[in-house]
């Protein structure tokens, strides 16, 4: 079935490489698969913060646009975009990937092998990936899977990951508060003894990246995999 | 200022109190217990959550079998619809009593009880430790739990001094000692105790009430009269439910060696001659107020989730903008998540955006460490949606919105060519 990759805005505006490196990934493990011409936001911000009606008109338009184009695959790099096509959209017969769903198959099929790298790291849950569909495990199976690298846990991980703060249309309405947050989990992950701090979610990715000012490094998954790739 | 911008200072100036230090000190204490054994509280949770959905969907039934049980085992009971008639109520019970003694509750906070006792006069003395501090001190508690945990020894011995009436020294045991026999003096004079309820068992008519200081024990028997005023929704089916919810909330408050009481009605003896005669040991009248005040419209608007909350103060040690603004993201009524939907229905949607109904990201911490599961994300994205309604939605949001509509995207860019 063909697969359709939703980029989502954040990936498309602000963090590009998250979108060029999941497309070459895609390339790479030769999975055919097509980009929208014209993308519309997805909604999920304005559905976090109470704006109904507009995510609603949104929502519609995204419908029948993936309708018109007779989408049944629909893959995202972005659990926000995810988790709101999953919870409030309606598409009967739509399987809604996430990227570090679609890794973790090819990774079990021996279709993604990934180099060596020795580095401490460790993986940030996003809210929408993690508390909200319980994809714990995926993304940690693929950071375990490369050679060299260890994987150490936050003290607050999983179902107690510390928010990155970004979310709920906190970022852009009380961006200091929004940013303590973040600094706070950079701090959690640098207390944990990590020098890579791996997220997959592009406004994760973004505001940590922000909040390390170089203190350590931080990846979005799909980056980490196309550096690692390997054959 | 507008309403965004005071929420922003005010959000602001939390961040800067140095207090979120001491939370974050509580919180890894919480998350540390909770951790160490995790199996067992999961089981506690589930069936937590059991019985107070079954109880919220029987309210109405539960609330008239309570009110019969209470008063068959000699209770007063009052059902008030609204805060006010709670309040009116009460003050009628003080009677020309100059003196009430008081222990910790969430619902006397949303009552604002103590305010309108103070005005008429009363004198509300805290007897929970923490609690005393904070009222003596003036401060502004910082948790449920540690209310005065981020007060140094000094500030403490301080703010106790002049109530024992002599300078007591920055010691732990001391600062214990004396605030216990002064306590004791002012729970006796007083006629009158104050509690809220951690459970009310509906077919026993039993009011439950957790403690691990005793001075709740103190304030139900010594004083004559007991007013205890609790919300519908600790109302559940039986003793046994009670004891379930009383121990999970226990569990979740982390508080260990607690008293576990149940009250059902006045003491009484018929050792004289056969006569019955209320208040032997313990109080001679007991009064229940049953409160709605927002309880059933939270049902009404299909949020009965949030009448899960025991005020365990869980969620608290979590919520990652709580641990960063501290008392910011919180209103009089309540602190973190459920305490900013309290926040709107007892004090009104402008001031649950002040307290932080647009600071919340969402994320879901909460509701995974909440003996009740309550689903705060979905509650406060609709409350939002209610305050979107009524024009409160905040200016950068809006041109988020608009960007969207332009342009398709929330940043109101042209799309690059890919
Ligand atoms: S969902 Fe909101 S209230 Fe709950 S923990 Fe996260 S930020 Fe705090
Ligand atoms: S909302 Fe849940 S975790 Fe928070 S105080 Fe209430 S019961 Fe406890």
């Amino acid at each position: 079935m063909e697969l359709w990759f939703f980029r989502g805005c954040m990936s498309t505006f602000r963090e590009r490489g998250i979108a060029e490196a999941t497309v070459e990934i895609l390339r790479k493990v030769s999975l055919p698969f097509r980009l929208f011409d014209r993308e519309t936001c997805c909604g999920s911000v304005l559905f976090r913060t109470g704006q109904v009606e507009e995510a609603e008109e949104v929502r519609r338009r995204n419908e029948e646009e993936f309708s018109r184009l007779g989408v049944r695959r629909l893959l995202t790099a972005c659990p926000g975009c995810y988790s709101t096509f999953r919870r409030e959209y309606s598409l009967p017969g739509v399987e809604v990937l996430h990227l570090t769903q679609l890794l973790r198959g090819l990774l079990v099929e021996g279709r993604l092998r990934l180099g060596r790298r020795e580095v401490k790291a460790t993986y940030h849950d996003s809210c929408h990936l993690g508390r909200e569909w319980g994809l714990y495990e995926e993304p940690r199976e693929i950071l375990k899977s490369v050679p060299g690298l260890e994987l150490l846990e936050m003290s607050l991980s999983r179902e107690f990951s510390r928010c990155c703060g970004a979310g709920g249309g906190v970022r852009s309405a009380f961006r200091e508060l929004s940013s303590a947050v973040s600094r706070s989990r950079v701090g959690d992950a640098l207390e944990a003894g990590a020098q890579l701090l791996v997220t997959s979610c592009p406004f994760c990715y973004h505001h940590l990246r922000e909040a390390a000012e170089g203190r350590m490094e931080v990846k979005d998954l799909s980056m980490l995999v196309r550096e690692l790739m390997e054959g | 200022m507008g309403l965004y911008e005071e929420t922003g200072e005010r959000l602001r100036r939390g961040m800067e109190g140095g207090r979120a230090e001491t939370l974050k000190v509580i919180a890894s204490v919480v998350l540390s217990r909770l951790r160490a054994d995790g199996g067992r509280l999961r089981k506690m949770m589930e069936r937590y959550r059991r019985i107070k959905e079954g109880a919220v969907g029987r309210l109405e039934e539960l609330v008239g079998l309570a009110k019969d049980s209470l008063r068959a085992v000699g209770c007063e009971v009052f059902e008030a619809r609204r805060g006010g008639e709670a309040v009116d109520y009460l003050l009628k019970q003080m009677g020309d009593e100059r003196v009430v003694v008081k222990s910790k509750s969430n619902t006397l906070k949303e009552l604002d009880l103590v305010e309108r006792l103070e005005e008429r006069g009363v004198e509300v003395v805290e007897t929970d430790l923490g609690d005393r501090i904070i009222q003596l001190a003036g401060e502004e508690p910082l948790h449920p739990v540690g209310p005065a945990v981020h007060l140094t020894l000094e500030e403490v011995a301080r703010a106790l001094s002049r109530e024992v009436g002599r300078e007591l020294p920055p010691d732990v045991e001391e600062i214990i000692k004396a605030s216990r026999l002064r306590l004791r003096e002012r729970i006796l004079e007083a006629k009158v105790g104050l509690t809220g309820a951690n459970a009310i068992a509906a077919e026993e008519g039993a009011v439950g009430l957790v403690e691990n200081e005793g001075n709740i024990s103190l304030i139900t028997r010594l004083p004559e009269k007991h007013l205890a005023v609790a919300g519908i929704e600790k109302i559940v089916p039986t003793l046994e439910d009670a004891a379930t919810v009383m121990k999970t909330c226990e569990a979740f408050l982390t508080v260990t060696g607690a008293y576990h009481s149940f009250i059902r009605g006045p003491s009484r003896t018929a050792d004289v001659m056969g006569i019955e005669q209320f208040g032997m040991h313990g109080a001679k009248e007991v009064h229940v107020v049953l409160l709605d005040g927002w309880r059933r419209e939270a049902v009404r608007m299909g949020l009965e989730e949030v009448l899960y909350c025991c005020n365990c103060g869980a969620c608290l040690s979590v919520c990652p903008v709580l641990l960063e603004a501290a008392q910011a993201f919180s209103s009089r009524v309540g602190a973190g998540p459920v305490g900013v939907v309290r926040t709107w229905f007892v004090l009104g949607p402008e001031e649950a955006v002040r307290a932080g109904l647009f600071a919340c990201t969402g994320c879901g911490a909460c509701r995974e460490i909440c003996p009740g599961s309550i689903d705060f994300p979905s509650i406060i994205e609709r409350l939002r949606a209610e305050a979107c309604e009524r024009g409160l939605v905040l200016p950068p949001h809006i041109s988020v919105a608009e960007n969207i509509r332009k342009t398709g995207n929330p940043f109101g860019e042209r799309r690059p060519q890919p």
